[in-house]
């Protein structure tokens, strides 16, 4: 790089940050010397005024409240999916409790003592009450 | 949703005061009103960034308005650490820089300019003299032309910086990009602008309407 670009490179960064004393003094005494660099600098201030003063434009008078109507149309949504997924974690939690308590009473039934007085296997399944010897009896 | 008195504030007294986070706090508590307060608050400066990144078409005021309702839904997420507006605009940017993915793919499958996005509609308008309007008109058109003629990374620098106002430091936290890498973008996109603006600077044409 050539030394007027590397004082037109210096030129632009001015613009954007300030410089050290060192490289601020560089391009003083290079504007100082160069009159297209001085030229430069012009048409520099001049493009970035004509761009900082374009860009009128802006949103439709409604702007704010079609936002609006964005975020409640989310809001309803997201309510309406709260409402729908409250339903379904309560359907699971109630399939659960109805698993574990059906699992639950047969347990008690089948491990209280009374019950197998009342219930016995050959009236359940209308079998004669055979005694172990008897089992092995038949082979 | 609730709603309380708040009223419209200016960008500086936000930062001043403290009351960015007391809209924040109370529009992710749900109160609308607070939630529209930012939005006007805004507003300006997200339409000039998405105007500036994406030219003048229908779908900018659709990006101008998916960037609040992005912010609205990272409301509950947003810790505070940068200013609301460096945020928004933050989410303006990269919502612009996705849709000129879009186009770009677009225009690989269909015959699309985006030189288009940049010719300014010229509305009639009774109100505003003859003298002034079509050398105003003419003003944007050429400057929104070879703005949209940039690559959308120096675009997004220029707009930032230039038409945004925006220091270079804020550019950077935006764009979440090192300051030596700005300046030098900075720099390039001017040089990239001069080509193309200026035989309307030297002759005087455009730049006698910005001075006045």
């Amino acid at each position: 790089m050539n030394l007027f670009k590397k004082n037109l490179m210096l030129l632009y960064r001015s613009f954007d940050e300030s410089l050290d004393e060192k490289r601020k003094h560089r391009l003083e005494k290079a504007l100082e010397k160069s009159s297209e660099l001085r030229k430069e600098e012009s048409y520099i201030k001049s493009q970035r005024n004509l761009i900082s003063n374009s860009h009128s434009s802006s949103f439709q008078p409604s702007f704010t409240e079609k936002v609006i109507e964005q975020i409640n149309a989310i809001e309803s949504k997201s309510n309406g999916l709260d409402l729908q997924l409250f339903y379904d974690s309560l359907v699971s939690v109630f399939r659960k409790v109805a698993i574990a308590g059906a699992i639950g009473s047969i347990a008690i039934l089948l491990l209280s003592p009374g019950f197998n007085d009342i219930l016995r296997l050959e009236a359940i399944f209308g079998m004669p009450d055979f005694t172990l010897m008897e089992i092995l009896s038949i082979f | 949703m609730k709603n309380n008195s708040f009223t419209k504030v200016d960008t500086e007294e936000l930062k001043l005061d403290n009351k960015e986070l007391e809209l924040i706090e109370a529009a992710r508590n749900g109160d609308q009103n607070a939630f529209r307060v930012i939005v006007e608050t805004y507003e300006r400066k997200v339409a000039a960034t998405v105007f500036g990144m994406l030219g003048n078409r229908s779908e900018t005021e659709d990006i101008g308005q998916e960037t609040f309702v992005r912010f609205y839904k990272s409301l509950k997420h947003f810790k505070c650490e940068s200013t609301a507006g460096t945020y928004i605009i933050r989410i303006a940017i990269n919502l612009s820089l996705n849709e000129l993915k879009r186009r770009k793919r677009r225009s690989f499958f269909f015959h699309y300019s985006e030189k288009n996005a940049f010719e300014l509609e010229n509305v009639p308008d009774n109100t505003i003299t003859p003298d002034c309007i079509p050398e105003k008109d003419e003003l944007n058109n050429v400057v929104q032309q070879a703005i949209g003629q940039l690559n959308p990374k120096f675009r997004s620098v220029i707009v930032l910086r230039l038409i945004d106002g925006y220091s270079t430091q804020e550019t950077a936290e935006i764009l979440n990009l090192p300051i030596g890498t700005i300046l030098s973008r900075l720099a390039r996109a001017q040089l990239k602008l001069k080509k193309i603006l200026e035989p309307y600077i030297v002759s005087g044409n455009l730049y006698k309407n910005v001075k006045r």
